[in-house]
């Protein structure tokens, strides 16, 4: 019997990025599953750079831009305060591990929505997925 | 037999909901095609009304007999599900590769209730990521 993508399938990619926020902006990565590619993405992290608390969004939109999921729903994330996704209600910082099969075009969006005035900062996220050939 | 990592083609089967104003119930079905077999990895469900709607997801086989049936959720306006639903995973997403696997001819079966009060209607998204493999 095959097994469900195997370990050594593909490749393992992180997307891990710094994303300037600003003072009293909101700011989106986009994250587009590349063309002839597949991703099982399995979560990742999430940082607010900023001195004050920002609501953190992350949703899945296929290539015709429409949403088929949510990741992480909106979520207040305190100043210099990490999260992963997607988590757990017990705890923000438990992960929660799941597989989502996503094809080319598809993207993920990162949104850390305006908290207030503030000073801004480098935020950071990643998204940890397995990348294979189609 | 379980299809490799870059075996078949992803398909997220999605489609836009009218809920029309009033208190009507809709209903959207999504049928697997013949020679075909999906991993379904999710459902999303969005409610696009003003008002609160239950909804729930039935699938059945081509007997019309019920495989699996999820608890209804009171989704507020603007909110949405995903599903498979636990209470310990924030935003209720799956926790395995594969939520539940369908074979030619099963259907899914989005079920929004009508609503206790008069809502002005509005357009919901839905959609339901599978791999799909030829059989």
């Amino acid at each position: 019997m095959k097994t469900p993508l195997t370990a050594s399938e593909g490749r393992i990619v992180d997307n891990f990025a710094t994303t300037v926020l600003g003072n009293n902006d909101t700011v989106t990565r986009t994250i587009t599953i590349p063309a002839n590619r597949r991703w099982w993405v399995y979560g990742g992290l999430l940082f607010n750079a900023d001195n004050v608390a920002r609501n953190i969004t992350v949703n899945i939109y296929n290539a015709s831009a429409q949403r088929i999921g949510i990741i992480f729903p909106t979520q207040a994330v305190g100043a210099a305060g990490y999260v992963s996704y997607p988590n757990t209600l017990n705890s923000a910082t438990q992960w929660a591990v799941c597989l989502l099969a996503l094809k080319a075009g598809d993207y993920i969006t990162i949104t850390w929505t305006a908290g207030g005035a503030s000073a801004g900062g480098s935020a950071i996220s990643s998204c940890i997925a397995q990348e294979v050939i189609v | 037999m379980i299809p490799e990592g870059d075996e078949g083609r992803i398909i997220d089967n999605y489609a836009a909901i009218v809920l029309p104003p009033g208190k009507v119930a809709v209903t959207r079905t999504i049928t697997v095609p013949a020679n075909r077999r999906w991993w379904c990895s999710w459902l999303f469900y969005s409610n696009g009304d003003d008002t609160t709607r239950n909804t729930y997801i039935v699938v059945y086989n081509s007997g019309g007999l019920i495989l699996l049936r999820s608890a209804s959720a009171a989704i507020t306006p603007s909110s949405y599900r995903m599903w498979p639903y636990t209470f310990f995973i924030q935003s209720a997403l799956p926790v395995m590769k594969w939520s539940f696997v369908l074979k030619a001819g099963d259907y899914i079966r989005i079920w929004i209730d009508a609503p206790a009060l008069d809502s002005s209607g509005g357009i919901s998204d839905s959609a339901v990521p599978a791999l799909e493999v030829l059989v």
